[in-house]
């Protein structure tokens, strides 16, 4: 990650916790985190911790990769129950065909990294 | 209109878009402006200010807009770059428009420009998809048109949108393509053709994108009294409406991924400025960079409902006898996309229109046009109405 003010959120991620920042004078969550508010302008804030259920947005599977990835792999864009939104990829071998807009996934923080995985019991919205 | 002075379009200049490798980025900015001079027939010292719409990226001279200026011979003309991704010719044409409408300068040329084919595609994939954030997106892999995918998916989702109907629109823009002699393709395409090409990044495919080109157009810009007095001979168009606005560049903080919003905010900027509404417009340049791009602009500006765009392909609304004739130069995806000029580009094609300069593709008695130059996933948008004069 780059450095950043918020750059404490890889330092969560090999602990095993994905983290939303929440300032402490407003009390605005942002996922992505950020450490300035946009509405109140305070520059304190805390991290708050999130379970990752959530509502994929939209996905698509690419297949014209950027220097340093191998195509294909699908990446998606969810949106958190808790608020926010993250964009995160599927495992590598995830089909198109398994992915649909509206079903329900899990982001799995593991060794660092968070991706995203079908929740068991998805249900269409 | 105020009382502020009106921005007349005296000359326009457009290279032919494509690989060229028999030039450089300044040489071609040279041909745009040579032509656009012609156009105007004035003397370059007439010029007393000079806005450069580029992507310095890409090129391997820095301080662009300094080498660009000098070859052109301007000086001591200032000169600004605007720098705004894909949107960077539209924002030096809304830089070149401030200058003059404020009165601070007579004669402004705005020159798009841009070298695309130096770097490989892995290379210019990898500076594409570092236009989305860097800290929350890149880091997966995103490439430009998978950005525009997440678009087309969620669109298709909640409205129908088929892929046939994204097709549809390469295949329109790539038929008009044929007769274009400045374009990079000039081959008619078919539905098939577009659905059996490889996918880029689902559900676009390669033919849903544009590609990267070379090439410059140029804009002159004046005061309406210097304008009259300059060129007394042409049928003189205006720049009665330019709009411009801003929206998240990250497609985690923009919110609904169906349209663009800084479209909608320019757009209603552009049709106050210039007293109109999007059912005058009779022509119209819109950003196809990506096929779902031009069909959610027609949403964003009126042309249409929202979620109606399918329906508006289904009915040729965009067709050259239709009820909005767009891109019916080819567009972006079959002139090619020098990332820079393409904003510039869309201007000297609506000029041209409302002169009625434009043969087998002219929309006949074209007195109201607009064009729309997005950069990125919407972080700057331009919409431009321009006026002939009755
Ligand atoms: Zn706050």
């Amino acid at each position: 990650m780059i450095p950043s003010r918020v750059a404490g959120f890889e330092e969560l991620l090999r602990e095993g916790r994905l983290c939303a920042s929440r300032c402490r004078g407003c009390g605005y969550t942002s996922m992505p985190p950020r450490a300035d508010c946009p509405a109140c302008l305070s520059a304190e804030w805390k991290w708050v911790e999130r379970g990752g259920a959530a509502t994929l947005y939209s996905f698509t599977t690419i297949h014209s990769a950027p220097v340093g990835f191998s195509a294909p792999y699908v990446i998606g864009v969810v949106d958190l129950d808790e608020g926010g939104r993250l964009m995160a990829p599927f495992p590598r071998g995830t089909a198109d065909s398994d992915v649909r807009v509206g079903m329900r996934v899990q982001v799995v923080v593991s060794e660092g990294r968070y991706e995203l995985r079908a929740a068991s019991s998805d249900h269409p919205i | 209109m105020d009382e502020m002075t009106r921005v007349a379009i005296i000359g326009a200049g457009h290279t032919r878009f494509g690989r060229r490798t028999d030039a450089s980025v300044q040489e071609l900015a040279f041909d745009a402006l040579r032509e656009a001079l012609h156009d105007a027939a004035i003397e370059s010292s007439a010029i007393d200010g000079v806005a450069i719409g580029s992507v310095p990226e890409y090129h391997q001279q820095r301080s662009l807009s300094g080498a660009v200026a000098t070859y052109l011979n301007l000086a001591p003309c200032p000169v600004w770059l605007t720098e705004a991704a894909c949107g960077s010719g539209g924002a030096a044409i809304r830089v070149g428009w401030l200058a003059v409408r404020s009165g601070v300068h007579k004669v402004v040329a705005v020159i798009g420009c841009q070298k695309m084919t130096d770097l490989g595609t892995a290379e210019i994939q990898a500076l594409m998809g570092r236009v989305g954030d860097v800290q929350w997106e890149s880091r997966f892999g995103t490439t430009f048109p998978a950005y525009y995918a997440l678009f087309a998916r969620r669109h298709m989702h909640e409205f129908g949108t088929t892929p046939e109907q994204l097709a549809a629109i390469a295949v329109k823009n790539h038929g008009y393509g044929v007769g274009n002699p400045l374009a990079m393709f000039r081959k008619p395409i078919t539905i098939d053709k577009v659905l059996s090409s490889p996918m880029v990044a689902s559900p676009l495919h390669l033919f849903d994108c544009c590609a990267n080109a070379d090439g410059a157009a140029c804009l002159l810009l004046a005061e309406e009294r210097t304008a009259r007095a300059l060129c007394p001979a042409k049928p003189r168009v205006f720049l009665d409406g330019c709009g411009a606005a801003s929206a998240s560049m990250s497609v985690l903080t923009a919110g609904d991924l169906t349209g663009v919003p800084s479209t909608r905010e320019a757009a209603r900027q552009a049709y106050e400025q210039a007293g109109c509404t999007p059912r005058d417009i009779q022509v119209a340049q819109l950003h196809d960079g990506f096929t779902i791009t031009e069909l959610m602009a027609y949403e964003d500006l009126g042309f249409c409902g929202r979620g109606e765009g399918g329906a508006f392909v289904d009915g040729r609304g965009p067709w050259l006898h239709g009820v909005v004739p767009v891109n019916v130069d080819g567009g972006i995806k079959a002139r090619g996309h020098p990332i820079g000029a393409t904003g510039v580009s869309m201007a000297v094609e609506i000029v041209r229109q409302l002169r009625g300069d434009c043969g087998d593709h002219q929309v006949p008695g074209a007195s109201l046009g607009l064009m729309q130059n997005v950069g990125g996933v919407g972080q700057y948008v331009f919409v431009n109405v321009m006026r002939r004069e009755a």
